[in-house]
């Protein structure tokens, strides 16, 4: 506490650990002792200015302390003026921000060091996208027109052979496309906005007509809720896990239906199918990149649908399992939180 | 009058690519082509400025028909070279058709905002490329009416 000529009348212990003096040296001295030099010449003055017209100041601009020692630190100094029957004091309430500024300067640099690898990632897909496809196109290219100059020349096994070339070239740029989508989850994102699942869902199950006959099957839905969220994202989420549902299925007709309930303050939507289900001892894996359960022939693919829907689902602050047993069907649950404070 | 092809001189194309394997492709599709097509090349976005300029080495250089450009090449750039050419009153006439490996959706975006007059990707399947390849000719030098040429 101070009084109208900026001397000291009151102090506590935090006052003597923070700066480093004794209550009696601090006593009867000017507020000016606590300040580094260079503001000590200008602050008797502002200190006049604030006793000519003196009102509640908030904590907020960032001050500096000086210590006995001569050091300097952050501090916040929040001002109460005191009328008492001796005149106006004003209480000063100092706290120091070194660790907080210190917390905030390592979350800047974090930050910055996160965007600047955000970007090099990004250039790194696009260099991957073109880069590495250039030579399939070569090698699948100069294999195809070899084939066509020398149709006469070849036989059946050499053909076969030159096939097996062209396959492996286009399996080769459908991982580098998978590899970029599932790159492109963190890297290319749209701010997140109120979208309806249940237009989500339709755009879905049009997008995905084809699919859908071929399958023979059946999409249905219950209500679903208007969550926030990146919309591109969402239809992928719900379209890979549908997409499952209909290609995992056994001899019955495959069917698939989304339902949402509300679990306090997050809503869980679960995609349900009556395929041919997951034993449990792989539910951790299907979640990893290009990790798969069946060979090419019996369910052709990637691997990349399921660890993109983590991805995503993650994204949006949310978690997503599995529920299955074989020949039982499966259902994928994720979670949205309602709130998502971006 | 409109730039009448069919049947009265060679088509003439300027592939602007810096892979050579792609160079190769390109050229057995044109071949295989039922159309009189002269079919150049320059390796890069400089070369390519230089042959519509004819300049240097290129003075006789004809004025292309059609320009076949790719995005990613060294020394200059597709991108380069069209916002260049667009901003240049005796050139930005000519039709650009971005043939590319790039499925990136800003890259199509850009190119188009530039005022590329097609964005066409080369497929992995040479077959398919072949189909790419015969698509841009049919449709430039079958269906289109270009623009007067002043050689």
């Amino acid at each position: 506490m101070v009084d109208g000529h900026g001397a000291i009348v009151l102090a506590n212990a935090e006052v003597e650990r923070l700066f480093g003096y004794s209550r009696t040296e601090l006593i009867g001295q000017t507020v000016e002792m606590l300040m580094p030099d260079r503001f000590r010449r200008h602050h008797p003055a502002l200190r006049d200015d604030y006793f000519v017209n003196p009102e509640v100041r908030l904590a907020g601009r960032e001050l500096f302390g000086g210590r006995k020692d001569g050091s300097e630190f952050s501090v916040e100094i929040a001002l109460s003026p005191v009328e008492t029957d001796d005149g106006l004091f004003v209480l000063a309430a100092i706290n120091d921000i070194t660790e907080r500024k210190r917390l905030e300067e390592t979350k800047e640099k974090l930050t910055k060091n996160l965007e600047e690898s955000n970007v090099e990632l990004q250039q790194f897909a696009y260099i991957a996208s073109h880069d590495l496809q250039t030579p399939l196109r070569s090698i699948a290219g100069f294999a195809q027109f070899l084939q066509m100059e020398n149709q006469d020349k070849l036989d059946e096994q050499a053909n076969k052979h030159i096939e097996r070339i062209v396959e492996n070239a286009k399996r080769m740029q459908t991982l580098i496309n998978d590899l970029l989508e599932y790159s492109r989850v963190d890297s290319r994102v749209r701010p997140f906005a109120a979208t309806n699942l249940d237009e989500v869902f339709d755009e879905v199950t049009n997008a995905m007509i084809a699919e859908i006959e071929d399958s023979h099957g059946v999409v249905t839905r219950d209500d679903l809720p208007t969550v926030t969220g990146d919309r591109s994202q969402l239809h992928q989420l719900l379209q890979n896990l549908i997409g499952n549902g209909l290609k995992y299925h056994g001899d019955a007709r495959p069917k698939v239906h989304v339902s949402a309930e509300k679990n306090g303050s997050e809503w869980m939507i679960a995609v349900s199918d009556n395929g041919i289900g997951i034993d449990p001892k792989h539910h951790k894996r299907i979640f990893e990149i290009f990790r798969r359960l069946h060979t090419q022939d019996a369910f052709p693919g990637t691997g990349i649908g399921l660890a993109v829907c983590q991805r995503i689902v993650q994204r949006h602050g949310g978690k997503i399992c599995i529920e299955s047993k074989p020949d039982e069907g499966s259902t994928f649950r994720f979670t949205i939180p309602t709130q998502k404070v971006i | 009058m409109a730039n009448e092809l069919r049947g009265s001189r060679h088509a003439e194309i300027l592939l602007v690519e810096d892979n050579r394997d792609d160079v190769t492709l390109t050229r057995e599709g044109f071949k295989q082509s039922s159309l009189m097509i002269n079919l150049h090349h320059v390796e890069h976005g400089e070369a390519c400025m230089a042959f519509l300029r004819k300049e240097g080495e290129y003075a006789d250089a004809p004025t292309p028909d059609l320009i076949l450009l790719d995005l990613n090449m060294p020394v200059m750039d597709g991108r380069e070279v069209l916002a260049e050419l667009v901003a240049d009153e005796n050139l930005k006439h000519l039709p650009v058709v971005v043939l590319t490996t790039s499925t990136d959706n800003q890259d199509v975006l850009k190119m188009y905002k530039l005022r590329c007059n097609a964005y066409a990707t080369k497929p992995v399947d040479f077959n398919q490329f072949l189909h790419v390849i015969q698509g841009i000719a049919d449709f430039w030098f079958t269906v289109v009416v270009l623009p007067p040429s002043n050689d």
